[in-house]
């Protein structure tokens, strides 16, 4: 089983970057469990998702405490303090910022991923939404599902001209995060 | 015969909810918003928008009028379908009463949510316990199809001629209401099948038009025991009504769900964990985690709150060591957990046995793994002769 | 035996006593850009601690600078200034300073 955690403020669509990952993994035939947990619902709060993905049901319905990786959808949140509590060893970082990041900044931490997000979701997109962005970075750095499984996922987010913007995002997203490893 | 395998879509327990009773084809839905309800609207609302929901949808300006609306839709023979949650569910308090001593077959989707006191917006059980006298049937469930399936169980079990009373389907809010899992939405022809039974049964009694027939009318002296005696009668047979249904539910969707209450691992356990909703899900783990070790341990989930399980939990429990009872909830009065509290007036029954009660998950704590290891550990100690404590709130004791 | 936690509050009920403390929430961590106040503009008129609804402008006894811990970034002070001293910079330029506060 492997456990991921988001991180994100409310409006930027962690919760439903969590969700479109799932139905990414659902598409390969894994099964999935996501939910967020937030404290107040406005814009700007932090918001924290918790996705789980196994080979069989997955059962527990508890935050989780020990990710294997962690997907920060804002960069101001790399300075948060519990940002990796409880990284397993070997653990990856998928992030959203507009510079790399130099030092490791965990001990647990093993590979990262770093895509400027924001810049790239601008620039397809026309917001700063940068969620679908990262799942293709997500999809690069892990190798734990497929860009297509991930592609056709959002067709049941979004339609139209959004659909296609968003898959735009996503597959540069995924071609041009760059990959540090410690 | 059986069903066809039906679409899955990764979708919400709040989604799950707005689907399961869109597929009964429900007449009247009057429901207002409140966290972590609100999804179930605004699906409903999209449901309806897009054609797919040929309902009356009334919007209302508060939820005592949306239980008003739904009990009256279904004393006038049609099909009601409402969701609330803890401050709302307060709030339709009197019209709840009514639904159930009318005999009005609503169902209800609530969300589990602390209730006011201490403001919390944040799941926790104590909406449920505190109208566990209010004579609806309550269900809680532990995951996304649960919830689904329950709905369709639900209007199954609520408009069956020998039930005739309102349903409330629980289940958490936050750790069910906003998870996302892969669910296989039944085909609507399906459901359909599912509920054609209860077109074959004796009509119940409806306001018609022309008809002087009342409903709602006082009962004076000798007749008011009698409604009562026949309430508590109709509870009775509850029990067994959701077992067959469940049973039946299973052998058309291929999903059962073992009715009042599932026993897992439970055959040969020296001591069981009882507990419902999602941590029910949670325990499934830390049970097999310690098997694995070599404890002889089971899990009882709690499905039907009320009535209370009585006779199925008494053969669950009967010769086990110890039991621990994990609730999401308080009982006021008692310094225990609800669910604990029952189980504990089941002792003639179940013979002399130790039985511990577990505090947690309230106001969105998080009823983690290391949290049941310790609930199992505890009870083992007891089971072997240990001195324990009866009462243990356990996020206190951190 | 099992060690209980002491209570870590002195009331029966959910009080807030603002005297003491209504509630510390760290608004700080909302903020998604921080004003930076160049100080060489700034004439100290105060205007920005005025306007600046949680209050969390300090006074630096030349110039003013905001409360990071506090500071939301909702950018009232920035607008008002009259010397145009205030500029809302996004969060993500000062992602590689660690956890300054």
């Amino acid at each position: 089983m492997k456990e991921i955690r988001f991180h994100g403020r409310g409006g930027q669509g962690a919760v439903l970057a969590a969700r479109m990952l799932a139905n990414a993994f659902v598409v390969e035939g894994k099964y999935v469990a996501s939910f967020p947990m937030y404290g107040f619902e406005r814009r700007g709060a932090p918001v924290v998702a918790f996705t789980r993905l196994d080979d069989k049901p997955v059962r527990e319905k508890t935050q989780i405490y020990n990710p294997d990786c962690l997907v920060v959808i804002d960069p101001g949140l790399v300075n948060l303090p519990t940002l990796f509590s409880g990284l397993k060893p070997e653990g990856i970082l998928i992030l959203n910022c507009p510079r790399l990041v130099e030092k490791q900044p965990n001990k647990n931490l093993k590979l990262a991923g770093v895509v400027n997000a924001t810049q790239i979701a601008v620039e397809e997109i026309g917001r700063d939404i940068p969620n679908t962005c990262l799942l293709g970075a997500f999809a690069a750095t892990t190798g734990w599902v497929d860009l297509k499984s991930v592609l056709s996922g959002l067709a049941d987010y979004f339609s139209g001209d959004l659909l296609r913007r968003n898959i735009r995002s996503t597959e540069r997203g995924f071609h041009e995060v760059k990959i540090i490893q410690w | 015969m059986k069903a066809r395998k039906g679409e899955v879509k990764v979708i919400t327990g709040n989604a799950a909810a707005a689907y399961g009773a869109m597929l009964c084809r429900p007449d009247v839905v009057a429901s207002y918003p409140i966290t972590p309800q609100t999804e179930v609207v605004e699906q409903l609302s999209r449901f309806h928008a897009d054609g797919i929901l040929d309902a009356e949808m009334v919007e209302v300006e508060g939820e005592n009028s949306a239980m008003n609306i739904v009990a009256a839709a279904t004393i006038a023979g049609g099909r009601a379908f409402t969701a609330t949650s803890s401050w709302g569910l307060v709030f339709m308090y009197d019209a709840l009463l009514q639904a159930a001593g009318f005999r009005a077959p609503v169902v209800m989707a609530n969300v589990n949510r602390e209730t006011p006191g201490i403001l919390a917006v944040s799941s926790g059980q104590q909406d449920m316990v505190s109208t566990r006298d209010s004579g609806w049937i309550q269900l809680v469930v532990e995951n996304c199809q649960e919830i689904l399936d329950s709905i369709i169980m639900a209007f199954r079990l609520a408009e069956d001629i020998e039930i005739q009373l309102p349903v409330m389907v629980n289940y958490d809010g936050f750790y069910l209401s906003y998870l996302a899992e892969a669910v296989e939405i039944p085909a609507r022809e399906d459901v359909d099948q599912f509920l054609a039974p209860l077109k074959l049964q004796p009509a119940r009694a409806k306001l018609d038009p022309g008809r002087p027939l009342g409903c709602g009318t006082h009962g004076i002296l000798v007749e008011f025991m009698e409604y009562r005696y026949k309430h508590c009668a109709a509870l009775e047979r509850t029990k067994q009504k959701l077992d067959e249904i469940d049973r039946e539910f299973g052998e058309f969707f291929g999903r059962s769900y073992s009715g009042q209450i599932e026993e897992y691992r439970t055959e040969d356990a020296e001591i069981v964990v009882l507990t419902s909703g999602s941590a029910a899900g949670t325990a499934r783990t830390v049970v097999d985690a310690k098997r694995a070790e070599g404890m002889k341990v089971g899990l009882i989930k709690l499905r039907m709150f009320r009535p209370f399980p009585r006779e199925r939990l008494t053969q669950a429990i009967k010769g086990k060591k110890a039991v621990g009872v994990v609730d999401r909830s308080v009982c006021f009065g008692w310094n225990c957990g609800p669910i604990y509290m029952e189980l504990k007036a089941l002792s003639p029954d179940i013979g002399s046995i130790t039985m511990m009660s577990f505090i947690d998950g309230l106001a969105n704590m998080d009823i983690a793994i290391p949290h049941i290891e310790r609930v199992v550990d505890d009870v083992y100690a007891a089971s072997q002769g240990k001195p324990y404590q009866e009462v243990t709130w356990i996020p206190l004791e951190e | 035996m099992v060690i209980k936690r002491k209570f870590s509050s002195k009331y029966e009920a959910a009080w807030s006593d603002a005297d003491e403390l209504l509630l510390c929430l760290d608004t700080g961590s909302w903020r998604t850009k921080r004003p930076v106040v160049d100080k060489e503009k700034c004439n100290y008129c105060g205007l920005c601690a005025l306007y600046c609804p949680p209050q969390c402008m300090i006074n630096m006894k030349d110039y003013f600078t905001p409360n990071l811990n506090f500071c939301k970034g909702c950018g009232i002070c920035a607008k008002e200034c009259p010397r145009g001293a205030i500029t809302m910079v996004a969060e993500g330029e000062f992602a590689n300073e660690g956890t300054k506060r």
